[in-house]
């Protein structure tokens, strides 16, 4: 025997559920339509590096560098962020 | 509980009548027959049965797998209430028949090819044999559903639910990096590690959630069979509670990942990452059950009520006497059952050494001395292996390198490579050479992509204490019999423990630097060897 049965406003067991998959949705658009390209990337990575550099941080900045690395391995100048670095580190 | 009958009243009879006396069979005859069948089966396939079992609950997706059975056993109950006995019509012998002789093959050749895997399905098969015969489609279709949750333990042959979850576990990680990239937080991915500021996070399976995707899987499974639920609906739901699965665990990751990163609490270790596990599964099982209600609210129609009896409709026909064909199989289950567990005796062996094992490593090895435990949160490259149990020291000489030494066990089906761990860290590693002919010990080099450079030795040994070589593929033989010398070289594998050195740096590492290494390696390896015969009482 069948219910069929419709209610205006979902029960309340159902809004978790409801809330979830629509934050994911909103979340996955915001990550494919606006979420940060190579560029941007490289960008910020440097920026942050050079400041951690300057500022003596050591873990960020090999960190940072070895993200720049990562996103342009041919680029020199990341492999030199890193040695930098590694030598503040010692 | 239930009972066979012939009854030539074409009225159905109603439950708590008097007995039926039946001209052609006599009276009544009670379901201990059926009952001493299914044991008798069940004894003779517990020789690859129970190696099975132990096999399944070393790995940690299916490690619910006793949950399971009994969620199983409990819907199979409540269905079989709802089965008229008087209505159940013995099935077909030939099908009944083909079904346990089906088991029975799979027993013999999962015996004869030791493959433990087709324990499962010979199970299955021979139970859905034994119910045909019983009761035939009628009590087919009531238990059906149990057969199905029972599905979500048997994992995929030749350990293909590897390949599954490294794939879930990547995507975990990426998709954590990806989200990470959009808030602003500086990390860096290098395989299944997440590394902020002065931290390291390896996400192995437990951390990603992925050990909760069979979980939720079957609980999903078992709330569409419990509600009653139409196939397309649990279909419908099955992804919907995998999205939510791995969406809560990517939440779980960026934001651990995150509150490292800002606070340095660190809620992937200790115990505080196994409530988190947990919980993660909790709200999991409530979004499923929320999509549920929301599938129902959208207008889905429920399922049929509960406790509606079963009834053959067709009049009473020819009935079949399936127990000699039945009783004829157990007895050649029994058989099979006897030569399976003389065959099988000395496969699979369990590792002796307990979770906990007391190890101790020396203090001092020439210029190395022995650090204290990892306190100072300082970032330092860990050695990288999946063994259920691990065990990490660090090592530092007077001129300032730092070894880490990890001791990994058990490993109990194949040789492990040490290499597959580090290719999904991140690493880049190249072939590994043999140094050591008596310790059977390796050592490879690999690289980051940073341009750190690292260089790990290896050796494996048996709780027995002999030396465990890579396994070398038979190369003469058709590609049957090489197969089948590949699978009885697992089943006779013995448990084994694993002796890993690690040394890093920013470059290749100096040859005289990794002799030193060699040398720790070796005295370290030899004394966790005489401490694992000494605890496991050494040969068998």
């Amino acid at each position: 025997m069948t219910q069929p049965r419709r209610h205006t406003t979902p029960p309340l067991i159902v809004m978790p559920a409801i809330i979830a998959l629509a934050i994911g949705a909103i979340v996955l658009l915001i990550v494919l339509l606006a979420g940060p390209d190579r560029a941007t990337l490289v960008e910020r990575y440097a920026r942050e590096a050079d400041r951690a550099i300057t500022a003596g941080e050591v873990a960020t900045a090999q960190l940072c560098a070895q993200r720049l690395i990562q996103l342009e391995p041919d680029e020199p100048l990341h492999r030199q962020r890193l040695a930098t670095a590694n030598a503040i580190g010692r | 509980m239930f009972f066979v009958s012939r009854s030539t009243d074409p009225a159905p009879a109603a439950r708590g009548d008097a007995p039926l006396v039946d001209a052609g069979e006599g009276p009544r005859r009670p379901a201990w027959t059926w009952l001493a069948v299914v044991a008798a089966v069940l004894v003779g396939l517990s020789p690859l049965l129970l190696p099975y079992f132990r096999d399944l609950g070393q790995r940690p997706p299916y490690a619910m797998y006793p949950l399971v059975i009994v969620a199983a056993g409990v819907l199979a109950i409540s269905r079989l209430a709802e089965v008229d006995p008087t209505h159940l019509r013995p099935g077909g012998r030939w099908i009944g028949g083909g079904l346990l002789g089906g088991g029975l093959l799979m027993l013999v050749i999962g015996t004869a090819a030791y493959v433990r895997w087709l324990a499962a399905p010979a199970t299955l098969v021979t139970l859905a044999g034994i119910v045909w015969l019983v009761g035939g489609r009628t009590l087919a279709r009531a238990l059906m559903p149990a057969a199905v949750l029972l599905l979500t333990i048997v994992p995929p042959p030749a350990r293909g639910e590897t390949t599954l979850t490294a794939g879930l576990q990547q995507l975990s990680v990426a998709a954590s990096s990806r989200l990470l990239d959009v808030c602003g937080i500086v990390h860096l991915r290098t395989g299944n590690v997440l590394a902020v500021p002065g931290h390291r996070l390896l996400i192995e399976e437990a951390c990603s959630g992925i050990n909760s995707v069979v979980a939720v899987s079957a609980f999903t499974i078992l709330a569409g069979f419990w509600r009653r639920r139409p196939a397309w609906w649990t279909a419908t739901l099955l992804p919907i509670a995998l999205l939510f699965v791995i969406g809560l665990n990517v939440v779980r990751i960026t934001g651990g990942a995150m509150l490292l990163a800002g606070t340095g609490v660190n809620l992937f270790e200790g115990i505080v990452h196994e409530w988190f596990g947990l919980i993660l599964f909790a709200c999991a099982v409530g979004l499923v059950l929320g999509a549920d209600a929301g599938i129902e609210w959208l207008g889905g129609e429920r399922g049929t009520e509960r406790g509606a009896k079963e009834r053959v409709a067709s009049a009473p026909s020819i009935r079949e006497n399936n127990r000699p064909i039945a009783c004829a199989f157990a007895v050649l289950f029994l058989i099979a059952g006897a030569w399976s567990a003389s065959a099988l005796r000395h496969c699979w062996p369990a590792s002796r050494l307990p979770a906990v094992a007391p190890l101790r490593v020396p203090t001092t090895v020439g210029e190395w001395t022995l650090q204290p435990a990892r306190a100072d949160g300082k970032d330092i490259e860990t050695t990288s292996t999946t063994a259920r149990n691990v065990r990490h020291w660090i090592y530092r000489s007077a001129d300032g390198t730092t070894a880490e030494v990890a001791f990994a066990y058990p490993f109990t089906s194949w040789f492990h490579d040490p290499r597959v761990c580090y290719a999904a860290a991140g690493w880049s590693p190249g072939p590994h050479v043999l140094v050591d002919e008596t310790a059977a010990a390796f050592r490879f080099d690999m690289t980051q992509i940073d341009g750190r450079h690292a260089t790990v030795f290896f050796a494996d040994f048996a709780e027995a204490g002999f030396a465990q070589h890579p396994f070398e593929r038979p190369a003469e033989g058709d590609r049957l019999s090489r197969r089948l010398a590949l699978t009885r070289r697992a089943a006779s594998y013995q448990p084994t423990c694993e002796v890993q050195t690690l040394v890093h740096g920013d470059g290749p590492i100096d040859p005289s630097r990794c002799e030193r290494v060699r040398e720790l390696f070796l005295i370290v390896r030899e004394s966790l060897r005489q401490q694992v015969i000494g605890q496991t009482g050494g040969g068998r």
